[in-house]
Order: structure tokens, then sequence, then C-alpha cells
């Protein structure tokens, strides 16, 4: 191998420079650098270099930051107008209001139209409706057309019901208290006084024993249907006397009417049974010899009392 | 030196150039790969940046009062040729030949940047512009150009020129919240993109470039200046003739007469924002894309607006000069009003101060100021209702000195310094009397007073101290324009609010609100302070607003602290609440050159009586409902006595069944 000498002359110093290979190494310099002025390639080669990179890289930045929040924004949203509409539409299907109390233990307020509100209302036992509104309030609102939907509010224990405008506008405010609650919870409502003087049961009282009789016999799921919530009957010590039937229904349902006597004095509990099923308990009742009100009118021995 | 000398050292300058060349190319490589793992990944599309869904805020007509964040996009096809050629020849002329970097600028701006001091010049392509908008921050950094760089040329690899160019100008600041040129001809100039002249293109293409530097609703000579500039370089990259920018330069701009007031923040905005943040939070707020419906009446928020500064204006320059240093903010002469619907507690106009620009706290939501007098009706209410008291009753205006346990005895001064022996309450109350209000209170108890006030809807600590009725505890406006629409009502209260309504961007209802009104009051009672309030606009401290003709039957109560501080405005018609307070932030009293203080009567009720006149025209007249067991008697203002047919005192009292003999 040659040694490296250094060029002693400007000739040689030139003639050195001018090699084949730093003249090619020099134009393909020149051309690349022409090529990219004329023909962008570096930027196109990188551009396209990042462009396979891009899947792999962070979504970082402003846009995305904006598109995160975007999108945890939408969710929050979504999560409260489904659950908004859920409860919403499970308010509008609800068939009494006790469905309408359980929603609201799960948040503080929901909104009905008044025509639901009217069948809840409807679908009460009398006693409990007076215990809610006065029909002849309700009538007025109806009669005056203002009245487009309830708002229903929790209150701590209690319940406030809004009767409200097309404005949202209060026209009036009822109160639902949390024993009238409990009652509707269970279906049922305790009337001072004896089941002679209720005239929904007049044509349909029987002696305790034989109701229960009765009902022992039947199958359980019928049973069910009669007294959905047995629980609340065998709270109270006081002992049941005679039951009375309703004998009108309403909405699938029918009252029954437990009579008993407490320190308190009398005190029928109004309870909702499926109207087919209770149907089937007073035909047994009948066939077996149920004993009516006429009938019982100076009994006293059997459950019954004079008035 | 010899040639052979000159010889070497150009090649030690060549070996060197190519060393350093060949360390740059190294650098640049590994800088490359440093940083394309943190380099930000591109939507794809890249129309994925206006997805964000604007929060809009609608008045209670329905008219948009403010739209946040979001982007009102339009595609190229649907932009004023005009505004396309006018940001390419602004921004970037060579935007249709660069692949993302304009190599010539780019060295250009790089000589200037190093071979001439002080000097800077900007190179970033439309391109670059767009890296930057969409992923990084401002901070001025080379490894920040870098990646800017690098996206850029990632953007231009992926994407159209047209892709790329419509994303850009549907991002860009235009100033005062709107971005995009969709929002910006809107706001400007009230119609679509598509419809921008030539001058109205030049105009807006010029303002990215600093959008409030050359805010044309601030600084229109600097932003004509600026059309200008856009309009020369236009003609310089020949898309219009010298004439053609001649001619646009000379068309007068017709700006979008109603939108720019309320396009920026306003404080009843700040406050829907903030009760809305706190319900929801930020990021559904900001980027959820709600519909929100407020009960603001724009007419009635505008009126408000320019009342409050054209009043507090004409009043700071009738106080004394050396008291006023308008470079301290704190020092400036601020005002608030609140308007509320008495008859469902609905916000409809709301002034926090005298410029939102200037200082953006709401006085009329968050400052505690004594109310002075305006808290009498609550102390007179409280004597009626317990003491079975008339406004017909006797008391003696005198030194008072009423004595309080364990503290020195309390010794309440009128205004004036003056006392003028008896009188009937409703004068005591329509003149402001201090020694009659401190004789009831310390009859009625404090806490009697507390207790109305807070029936009324006065929320804020109240402290049981005689001293209350004299309007010594701190309240804001908002409380007080509520809490005197209960009687305006006849003792039924609304709470006050300021959302109707929130939908999510599909219309789908959040929340909605229901006007919830309560009885507080007697109505009987409640109608006798009414009256005496009545008294206080016809013949007492307010009278002003009469001379000032406002006819409508409207009542309220002045009020004014010690040493002038503040001056209270609070009054009512059938209809409409308003409270209007006039002060200082820091607390400093209000005095005219003259040397005569600044009271309710001078300071607010003018405020109050401008918004009043202009907020109620056009309304048909409707009085103050009065129950059936009040009847209205003449008396005697200082005897009390029922006056006779020839009486020439006499003054118009309510009284309630059974009274009228008393």
């Amino acid at each position: 191998m040659n040694e490296w000498v250094e060029p002693t002359s400007l000739t040689e110093s030139v003639k050195r420079a001018l090699v084949l290979r730093n003249c090619t190494l020099l134009l393909v310099v020149v051309a690349l650098v022409a090529l990219e002025m004329r023909f962008d390639w570096a930027e196109r080669l990188l551009g396209a270099y990042l462009v396979t990179t891009n899947n792999h890289r962070p979504e970082s930045g402003a846009i995305w930051e904006v598109g995160h929040q975007t999108s945890a924004a939408r969710e929050a949203l979504e999560a409260l107008v489904n659950e908004r509409q859920s409860l919403q539409s499970q308010a509008e299907e609800a068939v009494s209001l006790a469905e309408i109390f359980g929603q609201l233990a799960q948040r503080d307020s929901l909104m009905l139209s008044a025509d639901q509100f009217l069948r809840l209302y409807r679908a009460l036992p009398d006693a409990l409706r007076r215990e809610v509104a006065s029909p002849y309030h309700l009538l007025t609102l109806v009669h005056q057309g203002r009245w487009e939907r309830t708002f229903f509010q929790k209150q701590g224990a209690t319940i406030a019901l809004h009767l409200l405008d097309g404005h949202n506008t209060v026209l009036s405010t009822l109160t639902i208290s949390d024993t009238v609650q409990e009652y509707i919870d269970r279906g049922e409502v305790a009337v001072a006084g004896r089941l002679t003087s209720l005239s929904d049961f007049a044509r349909q009282i029987y002696p305790a024993n034989r109701f229960f009789q009765v009902l022992e016999s039947l199958p359980e799921a019928v049973q069910r249907g009669i007294l959905p919530q047995p629980e609340s009957l065998l709270a109270s010590p006081d002992r049941i006397l005679r039951v009375g039937i309703s004998s009108e229904a309403y909405d699938g349902t029918l009252t029954l009417g437990f009579e008993r006597e407490g320190s308190d004095g009398p005190r029928v509990i109004l309870v909702q049974g499926r109207e087919w099923d209770v149907w089937q308990l007073a035909r047994r009742l009948n066939d077996s010899g149920g004993i009516t009100a006429p009938e019982m009118r100076f009994d006293q021995g059997g459950g019954g009392g004079q008035q | 030196m010899t040639a052979m000398g000159l010889w070497r050292r150009l090649r030690v300058v060549v070996y060197a150039v190519m060393a350093l060349s060949g360390a740059v190319a190294l650098f640049g490589v590994i800088l490359f790969y440093g940083v394309l793992r943190d380099l930000p990944r591109l939507p794809e599309p890249l129309s994925r940046i206006i997805e964000t869904p604007a929060t809009e805020i609608y008045a209670a007509n329905g008219e948009r009062l403010i739209s946040l964040g979001g982007r009102q996009y339009v595609p190229l096809h649907r932009v004023s040729r005009s505004f396309i050629q006018a940001i390419l020849a602004t921004e970037d002329h060579r935007f249709w030949d660069h692949r993302g970097v304009d190599k010539l600028r780019t060295l250009k701006a790089l000589w200037v940047t190093f071979f001439q001091p002080g000097r800077v010049q900007g190179a970033s392509t439309i391109t670059q512009q767009l890296a930057k908008n969409l992923f990084f921050s401002f901070e001025q950094t080379w490894s920040r150009k870098f990646r800017e760089l690098l996206v850029a040329l990632q953007i231009e690899a992926q994407f159209s020129k047209e892709e790329i160019l419509e994303a850009y100008i549907n991002q860009i600041p235009f100033g005062v919240g709107a971005y995009g040129i969709e929002r910006a001809a809107d706001l400007f100039f009230a119609k679509p993109a598509s419809g921008l002249t030539l001058s109205e293109a030049a105009l807006l293409a010029g303002l990215p470039k600093s959008p409030t530097r050359y805010n044309p609703f601030r600084h229109i000579e600097r932003a004509k200046q600026r059309q200008r500039v856009v309009l020369q370089r236009l003609v310089a990259v020949k898309a219009i003739s010298s004439e053609e920018a001649d001619q646009a330069a000379a068309v007068p701009l017709e700006f979008n007469p109603r939108r720019p007031a309320r396009l920026r923040g306003s404080y009843p905005l700040d406050f829907v924002l903030q009760q809305l943040a706190k319900r929801y939070g930020d990021e559904v707020v900001y980027h959820g894309g709600l519909k929100v419906t407020t009960t603001l009446d724009p007419r009635l928020q505008q009126i408000a607006e320019s009342v409050v500064r054209e009043e507090l204006t004409a009043l700071e320059g009738r106080l004394k000069k050396e008291a006023t240093k308008p470079a301290d903010p704190a020092e400036t002469l601020q005002g608030a009003l609140v308007a509320i619907e008495a008859h469902s507690g609905g916000i409809k106009a709301m002034v926090g101060g005298r410029d939102y620009a200037e200082t953006e706290f709401n006085r009329a939501v968050h400052s505690a100021r004594q109310p002075g007098s305006g808290f009498k009706p609550f102390l007179y209410y409280a004597a009626f209702e317990n003491l079975n008291l008339t406004p017909a009753s006797v008391f003696e205006d005198r030194a008072v000195r009423i004595p309080i346990k364990g503290a020195p005895d309390w010794r309440p001064k009128n205004f004036e310094r003056e006392y003028h022996g008896p009188m009937v309450l409703k004068h005591a109350f329509t003149e402001s009397v201090n020694t009659v209000a401190a004789q009831l209170v310390a009859q009625v108890g404090a806490d009697a007073v507390v207790e109305v006030a807070r029936r009324c809807g006065i929320h804020a600590p109240l402290k049981p101290v005689y001293s209350l009725a004299l309007g010594t505890s701190e309240v804001s406006p908002l409380e007080m324009a509520a809490s005197f629409a209960t009687f305006a009502t006849g003792g039924i209260r609304y709470a006050p609010f300021i959302i109707w309504r929130v939908e999510d961007a599909f219309g789908r209802v959040l929340e909605e609100r229901i006007v919830e009104r309560e009885r507080v009051l007697d109505p009987e009672v409640c109608y006798q302070v009414l009256d005496m309030m009545t008294g206080v606009i016809e013949h007492g401290t307010g009278q002003q607003i009469r001379q000032m003709g406002f006819d409508r039957e409207a009542a309220g109560k002045t009020g004014t602290t010690n040493g002038y501080r503040d001056a209270w405005f609070t009054g009512f018609t059938a209809n409409l609440s308003t409270a209007v307070w006039v002060g200082y932030d820091r607390s400093r009293g209000m005095r005219a050159a003259s040397g005569v203080g600044i009271t309710g009567g001078r300071g607010a009720a003018p405020i109050w009586t401008r918004f009043m006149k202009s907020a109620t025209a056009g309304e048909p007249p409707r009085r103050f409902a009065k129950p059936n067991g009040i009847t209205v008697m003449s008396v005697n203002p200082r005897t009390g006595r029922k006056s006779g047919f020839f009486s020439r005192e006499r003054l118009p009292v309510a009284l309630r069944s059974g009274q009228e003999e008393g």
C-alpha cells in the first residue's frame, strides 16, 4: 500500500481534487440538492416514513387532549341522559305509586305527565286517594286545563308533588307523608272504623277464620295474588276479626279490608289483591257458605261487631 | 501567502464543512429518532378537529348569547374565494407548491435571524401553523420547532392540500372568541363565509396575525391598516389588481351591529357558567356541547349595561376630583344591577360592575355590602306582624339611647342629624327615620327581623343585633332584588334562578327549572309594607324617580350607609324587581364636588329609574294586588288620627280589618 504524500504543488492538488471519485461525489451531492429543491424528495420521504409510524405514536398534544375531554364529557352526559331516560320511562310505565316511590329511592326527583299521575292516583284505594290529594282539587286543576306535569321531589322523609303547568310553574304542591308512603308501598291503608261502615265492602264480609281457611286451601301463587305482602298484616299484634272484599275492581285489582280491634279502636286495613285471584277466593268463600254483610249485622262473636 | 498555502487552507475549510455537515446530519438523525417516539399521532380524518360540540347559552327568547368551544365547520367550497386568496397571500403564498416547508422563506428567515440582530422573521407555512395549533404549545424552542416541522411533513404526506387548507381555515383564531372562518364571518359581518366580499375577506385574513391587536371592534384603524397590508399582498401575488385593492380598501365596512358586546364574557354568563360547572363539572360544560336556556332578556340586559355605564360615568364626573384615581380599578366608581321577574324569580338582567373587561368581579352576586335603610322593610314587617302596629301608629322621632347588655348603649342618629317629633310609622319609613326604626327593633327584637329577612330570601349571614334594622349586615344586590320581589308578589317567595333548562347536544333534557312558590308573608301585612314603599317613591327619599318621569305604580326603598360608602335603591313594579348598588370596591365614601354626600336617592335611584323606564316601556300598566281585608284611610302624619275632610295634612295608610279604629 502506497503511503499518502502531501501534494507539493497547486497543480498536483487540483489534479488530486478533480479525480473521478470526487467529481462523481460532488455531482451526486449537487444533484441531490437540486432535486430536493425541485422535487422536495427529502420532505416526501420523511413524511411518508412518519405516516408509517403514525399508529404507534401517542395521542398527545392539544387536539388530542380536547378530544379526550370531549369523549369523557360525552360519556358522562350519556350516562346522565340514559339514567334519566330510563327512570323516566320506568316512571311513565309504572302501574302504582309504590313503584314511583321505589324509583325515588334512587334519585331525588322525577317527572310524570299529568295523565300518568291521574292513572296512578285512580289506582289507589279510596281512602289512600284522599290522603294523597283531594279529588275535587285535582278536578279543578284538570278543568282549568293548565296542569301538564307532576314533579315528584324527595324532601327528607316526605315527598312533595308539584303539579306544574307548561312553563314549569307550580300550580299546586301536595305532600305525601312517610306514613302514607308506607301504606302505598304495602298496598294497604288503615281506616278507623268497622267494615260495615265502608260501603264498598257491604256485600261481602266474612269472618276472619273462614277467610284464612279458604285462603290456605288455595295454591300459593293465588295466595300471593290475593295478599302480596302478608308480612304487613303479621306485623300488627291485633287479631283480625273480619275480612271484606270490595265489590268494585279497578285496573285489575280488588280491595280487601281486614278489620281488627286495637287499643285505639276498630280499624280496617285495606290491601289490594289481584282481581282474578281474589275472585277465586270469593267464589270459594261463597260456595262454602260465606256470610255476607246483612247476615253479619248482629254477629259479634264470629268476629263481627255491632255498630 | 503562497497559492499552495491558500489551497491548504481551503482544503481544511472543505474538510471542516464536510465534518460539520456530517455532524449535523448525524445530530439530525439522532434528534429525529429521539423525538419520533413522542411525536403526536395525527387524527384521521383531519376534520376531526372540529368534532368538539359547542356549549351554547341562549336567552329566554331563544336568542343565542354565546357559544363556547366547538367549531362551525365549513367545507372549502363554501368559503369566499376572496378569503382563500387573501389568507394564502398573507400567510403562505407558496402553499400550493411546497411540501410543508417553504425552504426559501426558511433560509431567508434564518439569515435575518442570525445576521440582522433585533429582527425576527417568521417562515411558518400554513401546514406548520396547522401543526402548531393542533398539537403544540406556543413556547418558542428549537425542539418544538423541529417537532412541528416533522408533523407538518407528515400532514403534507397524509392529506391533500385542500384538506389541509380546509382544516386550517376552520380552526384559526380570529379573536373575540371566534375560531374558524364561518364563525368569524358570522360574528363580524353577520353573514356566512361564502358571502364575504373582498374588503371583508381582507380584513378577516389580517386578524390571525394578532387577533387582539387588530380587533376591529376595539381598534378599527389598526384593523383597516392591516386590511390594506393584506390587499397589498394580494396585489403582490397578482391575485387582484391595484385598482381592485384601492376600491376594496375604500369600501366602508358594515359590521354586525348586535353580536360583539355579547360574545365577550359578561357577568350573567359567568354566573351561568359557574352554576353549570358546579352541577356538571368543567369538562362537561366546556366540551359536552350543552344547550342552556337562561332566563335572561337580551333587551333588558343591554339596557342595564348601558344605563349603569353611562350613569356611573356621569356620577363620577360630579364627584370630588381629588377623590378619583381612575388608574386604580379599585378606585373606580362601581355599580351593580339585578332585575328579577317577580312572579317566577327568573333573573332578567344582571350587571356586576361598570366594565367586565376591566374587572370580572361580579358585584351583583358576590359582593357583600351593607344595605343601610334598604333593610327597613323587613323591620317594619316584623313590627306589624308581631306587635300589631299599623302604618298609622305614632312614634316620636327623638334622640334615643337603647341599652344593650354587656355593651355601651346604642345611640342611633338620623342621617340629617335632626329630629322631627311625633310621626306615624309610614312617614318614618318614607323619610327613613333611623331613631324610629331603632325604637321598633328594640321592641320587636333583632331575631324577628332576621327571621323575616330569611323568609323573604336573604341567605347572607345576619347578625341578630339591633343595628341590623339599619342595615349593618352585608348582603348582595341579587339577594335584595329577590327578597323585595316577595313584597311585589304579596308575600309569595320565588327563589331567584338564571338557568331554565339544560339539554345535551342532541336535545335530550338534563334538567329543567321548577318554579316553586311559597307563601312566606301574610298578604295583608305585606301590603301594608308595600304601601309604605310606594310612599318612598311618591313623596319620600326616592321621589326623584317620579321627578325623572317614571309614572308606573312602583314601590321601593333607598339605602345609604355611613360615610356615603354605599348607595342603594331596590324597588319593583308588579312584574319586575330591581336592585341597584353604587359605591367603591374599597371602603370609600362618595361626595360630590359641592361636598354633598351621594345617597341612594341621588346615586342609585337614577340608574333604577332609567332602567325601569326602558325595561317596562310598552308593557300594559299593572297595579299591585290589594288584599280584600285592606282599607286605605287618610291620617294626619303627625297624630295618626283620621284626617278630616278639610284637613290639609293627609297621608294615606293601608290598614287591616280591625285597625281602622285603632
